[in-house]
């Protein structure tokens, strides 16, 4: 369970070295308390004098400042809608966008394109426009101009940037003198999507300081994909790139929603962030001069290539350390500061059970709303048509939900009692499809409290396996429930209807939803659970159950494809895979009881080649194997239970040979072990495997993945259901049989006939005796 | 006949493999029964999708339909256990899944309608036991020598008769063939009258009073016990005349079997019940009690746990003496006191032979206070003496018993399934928690199957959903004295049935039928909710609707035939006539001599029609009141009755008696009422029962009930009803005309 690591960089040639402008120290920290029995990790990191303290926040440190870039950010991008739209008297907008911390503005600017209703009156009606408070300018509103398209162009100081920026659009307007209607609909302004601002941006050279992690590597402001670049040695290991899967599922868990990729060099520096991995006898060239490690440890320090951006280094003798150092760069740092510190103990977390993912739903006990959101802040609304309360869900996708009534959900909200009960409801909604609406009452306020059930699917399985992936209106893997409150206007009559928006609605935190006591069953391969959760692996959110296969020599391309799958793994679940292993395609025992992915393109990647004859799909080079699912039997064979698996079987297969592009993701059940899943990520070429990422990457083209056989040629991607098809997971006896046998009526319906004539046969025998000696004798 | 010849040979065959010796292995069975266990237990449990419910229930049905066609007893057996299958499924289903247990409204109406439902189920399931095999016990012989024959004491119970009831009954019971010095005939007047007490003298039956009135009939009957001595002990109540067979045939069981302590014969009656006189059906189908008669006592007498009835019995005093005499702490005397022997470990018997025939109750509202009385009697003995609980039973005599008794509870359940669409029309409460295709593809086996095994039971006694309207009559009649008896089990009292009394004019018994006409107001007021819910409600309710007002329109009619019960047909004959043909031969005063036959006779006359080769000496035109004489006869014995012509037309003679003596009256009695094969031909003609064609009369009979509440109603009413019939005629009009017939809403025939 715990891991001592030998102390890592000799003091001694430690303090004779200069790096990059900076002395680096390290002391030997005696180690720390040992805590065990915790699900959780406790790792201690050493802080370490830093003899060349700068100051702590973002300076300029060299002047020959480099590239500026310009930067465009739409208003569509930043708002998620084509048109921004302007209502009533006191319409408001505000859009945030972030400035990351390594990064200074030097100039900006606003190109507003928008519209305006002709009924305006122009003394009155305008549109301020502020920056985090302050007025940037005021956009008047002529006669002329009335339902033209028009353009605000305005240049923005930058001083006003900060790190997060609120632009709000204050729409005022009115239409006439008195008796004015609020709400009225001549009372609108739009804002195009097409409306940006672009930024002139600066990068910075900011101090190297364990404090700040995992910024500048990962900068929460910046919205846009997170590209870190992953350095190795020649040659890397494959227990080095253990150590950097650990290390990429980190940065997933922290970018998010934003989605990852970590360009890998080999033995070269390029300029932007890095992470580093320098074991002592597998470090890239670049860093030959750094004095060897004595055992784990983590130092930042400035990229030789370009003097501004950072390098994270991730030290060890061998490639153990470098896992302890990832290990603890993910689980503890907390506690780190300075320039470099080095992993004295590290006291390796438990295995975790399955399916604890701290982003999924729990499955031992119902679950308050306020551990399903940020904080209770975002379960509150103001105003009479705010924007929905949302509250994301991720359910593990081998829920077995079959002959469920639904999830129950207890659910309590309170809101300002509306003066009539008139058309004010809350609506309540899972993934944009009507769940159920709530009348709000003028009696109401004091609270109210309803069970609801969510829908789920009919077949007990939360994905569909052949049509569709995310169940339209059921619930499904990725959920969003959204609570949206609507309010009426008070309309007495004419002159009588001064509004006054002080209306607050909120879903009590302590609203409950319970998904404890479903079995966890379903049928795979499902392509589709491992696009939009990661399963079977992130099952165990460590991933612990979960093997790598890469190639012997794994090219640049294998390996950026297993760094940026660990990072969707990290998003998945929230947590680092601090378990997950590496092997090569002859480790036959490490193959063995476990998921596995394997990564890679054949022939390099041996195993695809030689499991090739059971695989549903393939490609190797220029031949390309798919398989054609059978069509649906007919509905009478499948009902006397002959055949359960009609869906899945292979009818044909042909080998094409070609040297079209073709990605591909297959899914299988591993021959070494029953019920265990393979993913497989292939292509015709290793470049094009990024293709692959992309797609699962995309909103809407993941949508198409499911089944057993992904088919991805450029942007086609197309899906099939072939091979065989297995369970995972277990269901409890009853269920099982019922489960199994709820498909078959007539083969019941036969086995009633048999129990009957058993009874009746019986009965009849009994009966017959009973009688003789009953009436017997009888004349 | 192929098809007659195939099911037969396919029933031999069943019945081949069901009795192979392969089944003698104890292993084989014990195996057998793990496996039909576990596949019953899986085809009732197993959840379906719409579809393959269907199909399961079409595969059931079809194999149902099957087996139907099958002779023999062996596919009964087969037809009830798919019965008790599918409803068992269907109950599970009920409680498994159709309840909605996040709404406490919704979750109390329908554990109200599952409850009920659960009832059902127990009382079918028991019901099964009751009656999967009537024994069909045949008489035995007597020793060979009289003097073997033990000593009958005949006890005839009165209370308030009048002495025309109850002459028969002694005249027949004297003609009873015994030997005389071992029966004696006892008159026990609880009325102490003295016309009683001369007519007994008169004739030389013993007749008995006592000084007080404690316990009604038990204790009358009690009371003798004490001043008696004969060995056995033969009931009739004083309207139910013995045949002279009675005896003869009955007493060989006794004389056989030492442990035997009670022999029941069914209770005949040869004037129509109130449901048969007001519904005009009358020999046309099986009267009320016949189920109880023709199967369940002939079933509970496979279990040896058939009961006593009051009456038409033979009882050995000896074990029941030892239990007490009659019960009396309940007003069900007779069936506690079987139970009470059969707990000593004493057999009874019934033997199903019309041997003694009576009266019904003449009017409806006697009727419900006879139902009444044995439902108090039955909750008094189910709260008293459990059959459940209590030593000396086999688990099917208290299955039986507990059937028996548990069978009077049905009023509460009745009335829940004849409001429970209410829940849903009215109030909106999802009473059954399920989508209305579901509710309908599991509630049609459970109702399809109970009716095909209960139609291949009971058909010959009882016509298809018949009970529906003999149940929803009484449910709201039993339901109170059902409830007080199981909570305070000794309050309520005896009533005597009125019998032999005559309703003079055809009237509607408005009193009775309130609480039903209250129930049909409430199902009018959920069809209209269900109309509004069609046009208004949402589209998804649409189909749950439906089947709501499907429900309520069935509850409707059912209630209808309720209704029309109550509506009491004239009953003007003071005694009834009682169509029998019997061999007559017509003295006419010029010595002529007539051959001929009764079409029917009674009491005060005959009708007779004359053999086509006698109709030469045959003068049409005989005058009023011309005396003649009838011969009839009483084995190979003639006799000749006195008699005046009321009416003659060509072939057929109306007489009126010119009874001289007592001689005549009692010879008349035996001649006619207590002749040996009095009652056996009396079903037969009757159409068979067809489970569709029961469903379809008792509609019918349902729509008649409106038909007939409306004509009846108060005077303050008609002008409404008056206009009601102009419109609804002028929009009939209005409707196309189709040259077919239409449906005709006339009574069944």
């Amino acid at each position: 369970m715990s891991m001592i690591l030998s102390p890592v960089i000799r003091p001694g040639l430690c303090s004779r070295l200069v790096c990059a402008g900076l002395s680096v120290s390290i002391a030997i920290v005696s180690s720390l308390a040992v805590i065990t029995g915790t699900a959780h990790a406790a790792a201690t990191t050493t802080p370490l004098g830093n003899t060349n303290t700068g100051p702590t926040s973002t300076a300029l440190v060299d002047s020959t400042a480099p590239a500026i870039e310009k930067r465009v950010l739409s208003f569509a991008k930043l708002s998620g809608q084509k048109t921004i739209p302007l209502r009533s008297t006191d319409g408001r907008t505000t859009l945030d966008f972030g400035i990351r911390r390594d990064e200074i503005v030097t100039r900006a600017k606003l190109s507003l394109r928008y519209t305006y209703s002709p009924a305006l009156i122009p003394s009155q009606s305008h549109i301020k426009l502020l920056l985090n408070g302050e007025t940037l300018g005021v956009i008047p509103m002529t006669k002329e101009d009335a339902g033209k398209k028009l353009l605000y162009e305005t240049e923005i100081d930058p001083r006003l940037m900060t790190d997060f920026n609120k632009l709000s659009l204050n729409f005022i307007g009115h239409y006439a003198e008195q008796c004015e209607d609020p709400t009225h609909s001549s009372l609108w302004a739009d804002i195009s999507g097409n409306s940006d601002i672009t930024l002139d941006v600066r990068k910075l050279a900011v101090t190297s300081d364990l404090a700040v992690l995992p910024e500048p590597f990962f900068d929460r402001r910046d919205a846009g994909r997170l590209i870190v670049n992953f350095i190795f040695g020649d040659k890397p290991r494959r227990d080095t790139l253990q150590a950097a899967a650990v290390t990429a599922s980190w940065f997933g868990k922290l970018a998010t929603y934003r989605g990852v990729r970590f360009p890998t060099s080999l033995n070269t520096l390029p300029a932007g962030h890095a992470v580093v991995f320098a074991a002592n006898d597998d470090r890239p060239a670049v860093l030959r001069d750094l004095p060897l490690a004595t055992g784990p440890g983590i130092m930042v320090m400035t990229n030789p290539t370009d003097g501004t951006s950072k390098l994270l280094v991730l030290l060890g003798r061998n490639s153990e350390d470098l896992q302890g150092a990832a290990e603890s760069l993910a689980l503890g740092n907390i506690a780190m500061s300075g320039t470099s510190v080095a992993v004295k103990t590290l006291i390796r977390p438990v295995p975790r059970p399955a399916y604890d993912a701290p982003n999924w739903v729990r499955l031992d006990r119902p679950m308050r709303f306020a551990e399903l959101v940020e904080s209770p802040q975002t379960l509150q609304a103001f105003g009479h048509e705010p924007a929905p309360i949302a509250i994301n869900l991720r359910i593990p996708p081998d829920l077995f939900t079959w002959r469920t009534k639904g999830i129950p959900l207890d659910l309590k909200f309170r809101y300002s009692p509306p003066s009539r009960s008139s058309e004010s409801r809350l609506t309540m909604r899972i993934n944009n499809e009507l769940v159920q609406a709530f009348n709000l009452t003028p009696n109401g306020q004091a609270g109210e409290r309803t069970r609801v059930r969510l829908p789920v699917l009919e077949d007990g399985l939360l994905s569909d396996s052949q049509s569709i992936v995310i169940p339209a209106f059921k619930l499904g893997i990725r959920n969003t429930l959204q609570y949206a409150f609507s309010f009426t206007y008070l309309k007495e009559s004419n002159c009588r209807d001064t509004q006054v928006d002080n209306i607050t609605a909120m879903i009590d935190a302590d609203s409950r939803i319970d998904f404890s006591g479903l079995p966890n069953f379903t049928e795979m391969p499902n392509l589709g659970f491992f696009a939009t959760s990661g399963y079977p692996f992130t099952k165990f959110a460590d991933l612990a159950q979960t093997v790598v296969v890469l190639p012997d020599q794994p090219t640049v391309q294998d390996i950026q494809t297993m760094l940026a799958l660990m990072a969707r793994m990290g998003e998945s679940t929230g947590v680092t895979a601090t378990r997950v292993r590496l092997a090569g395609p002859q480790d036959d025992s490490a193959l063995k009881d476990a998921d596995l992915l394997i990564i890679g393109t054949a022939p390099q990647q041996t195993l695809l080649t030689k499991w090739a004859p059971s695989l549903p799909a393939g490609v190797i080079g220029a031949t390309k194997r798919v398989s054609q699912s059978a069509g649906p039997m007919s509905f009478l064979f499948d009902w006397f239970g002959i055949s359960s698996q009609s869906a899945a079987v292979v009818t044909s297969q042909e080998n094409l040979v070609g040297n079209g592009p073709l990605a591909m993701l297959i899914g299988f059940e591993s021959p070494l072990s029953a019920s265990r899943s393979v993913v497989a990520l292939t292509a015709s070429a290793p470049e094009l495997m990024a293709n692959v990422l992309d797609t699962l990457d995309d909103t809407n083209r993941s949508l198409s993945i499911h089944g057993s056989a992904v088919y991805i040629r450029g942007q086609q991607v197309d899906s099939v259901l072939v091979g065989k098809i297995y369970t995972v997971g277990s269901l409890p006896f009853w269920t099982s049989l019922w489960y199994a046998m709820s498909e078959h009526p007539i083969l019941l319906a036969m086995a009633a006939i048999v129990a009957i004539m058993i009874f009746a046969f019986a009965l009849w025998r009994g009966l017959k005796v009973v009688a003789e000696r009953r009436a017997g004798g009888g004349a | 006949m192929f098809v007659g010849v195939t099911s037969r040979s396919i029933g031999a065959k069943a019945e081949y493999y069901a009795s192979h010796p392969i089944w003698r292995f104890p292993m084989l069975r014990l195996f057998s029964f793990c496996i039909g266990i576990g596949l019953t237990v899986l085809c009732i449990t197993t959840p379906f999708t719409v579809q393959g419910q269907l199909i399961f229930l079409l595969s059931l049905w079809a194999m149902a339909m099957l087996i139907r066609r099958l002779p023999g007893t062996l596919p009964t057996l087969l037809l009830i256990m798919l019965s008790i299958v599918a409803s068992t499924r269907y109950v599970w289903w009920r409680v498994d899944s159709t309840l909605n247990w996040d709404q406490p409204v919704d979750l109390m109406w329908g554990l109200g309608l599952v409850a009920a439902e659960i009832y059902i189920w127990i009382v079918l399931v028991l019901g099964y036991v009751q009656t999967a095999w009537p024994l069909k016990r045949k008489p035995r012989a007597l020793p060979a020598d009289e003097r073997d024959w033990p000593t009958v004491d005949v006890f005839i119970p009165t209370y308030n008769e009048p002495l025309s009831v109850v002459r028969p009954t002694v005249y027949a019971a004297m003609g009873i063939d015994w030997p005389a010095d071992k029966l004696k005939i006892y008159l026990l007047d609880d009325g102490r009258r003295p016309a009683f007490r001369a007519f007994a003298e008169e004739i030389g039956v013993a007749y008995m009073i006592r000084p007080d009135n404690f316990h009604a009939k038990a204790g009358n009957l009690n009371h003798a016990l004490t001043k008696t001595d004969g060995e056995f002990i033969a009931i009739f109540d004083c309207d139910h005349i013995p045949t002279r067979s009675f005896l003869q045939v009955t007493m060989g069981w006794f004389t056989n079997d030492p442990k035997m302590a009670l022999l029941q014969t069914p209770h005949h009656f040869f004037s129509p019940d109130p449901f048969e006189r007001n519904l005009d059906v009358f020999r046309n189908m099986p009267n009320e009690g016949e189920l109880f008669y023709g199967v369940v006592q002939d079933g509970n007498d496979l279990w040896n746990a058939t009961f006593f009835c009051g009456s038409c019995a033979v009882i050995k005093r000896e074990p029941l003496v030892e239990v007490g005499g009659i019960a009396v702490e309940t007003v069900t005397e007779d069936a506690h006191t079987a139970l009470k022997m059969q707990r000593l470990g004493y057999k009874s018997a019934y033997l199903n032979v019309p041997l003694a025939a009576g009266l019904a109750t003449e009017s409806l509202s006697a009727h419900i206070g006879q139902r009444i009385r044995w439902a108090r009697g039955m909750a008094q003995i189910f709260r008293l003496d459990n059959p459940f609980l209590g030593k000396g039973l086999t688990w099917a005599q208290r299955a039986c018993y507990g059937n028996s008794m548990m069978h009077f509870f049905n009023g509460g359940p009745r009335l829940i399934f004849l409001t429970a669409p209410l829940a849903f029309l009215i109030f909106h409460a999802y009473v059954i928690y399920a989508p209305a295709i579901m509710v309908l593809l599991f509630v049609l086996p459970h109702m399809v199957h109970a009716s095909l095994s209960n139609s291949r039971i009971q058909g010959k006694y009882r016509h298809s959903f018949w009970a529906e309207v003999y149940e929803t009559v009484l449910a709201w009649y039993i339901l109170r004295p059902t409830t007080v008896a199981l909570l305070a089990p000794h309050r309520g009292k005896f009533n005597v049935t009125a019998k032999g009394g005559l309703v003079e004019k055809g009237y509607f018994d408005w009193d009775i039928t309130i609480p039903y006409v209250a129930i049909v107001g409430l199902n009018l007021i959920g069809l209209v909710a269900g109309a509004m819910r069609l046009l208004w409600g949402p589209a998804e309710e649409i189909a749950t609707t439906w089947l709501n007002l499907f429900w309520t329109f069935y509850n409707l009619l059912i209630l209808g035939a309720a209704i029309s019960v109550a509506l009491e047909a004239r009953q003007q004959r003071r005694s009834h006539r009682v169509q029998i043909a019997l061999p007559t031969l017509l003295h006419l005063p010029d010595g002529k001599l007539l051959r001929g036959q009764t079409v029917d006779f009674s009491e005060g006359g005959a009708s007779l029609t004359i053999e086509p080769a006698a109709m030469a000496g045959f003068d049409k035109n005989l005058p009023a009141d011309c005396e003649v004489s009838v011969s009839l006869w009483r084995g190979t014995d003639e006799y000749q009755f006195p008699a005046l012509i009321s009416a003659s037309s060509a072939g057929n003679v109306r007489v009126r008696w010119n009874l001289q003596n007592r001689e005549q009256e009692m010879a008349l009695v035996q001649c006619t009422f207590s002749r040996a094969d009095a009652w056996i031909s009396w079903s037969d003609g009757r159409p068979v029962d067809r489970p569709l064609t029961g469903l379809f009369e008792v509609l019918l009979v349902g729509l008649s009930g409106y038909r007939r509440m409306i004509e009846h109603a108060p005077v303050q009413l008609q002008p409404a009803i008056a206009a009601m019939r102009v419109g609804t005629n002028f929009i009939a009009g209005l409707l196309p005309r189709h040259p077919v017939i239409h449906m005709q809403t006339t009574k069944p025939r």
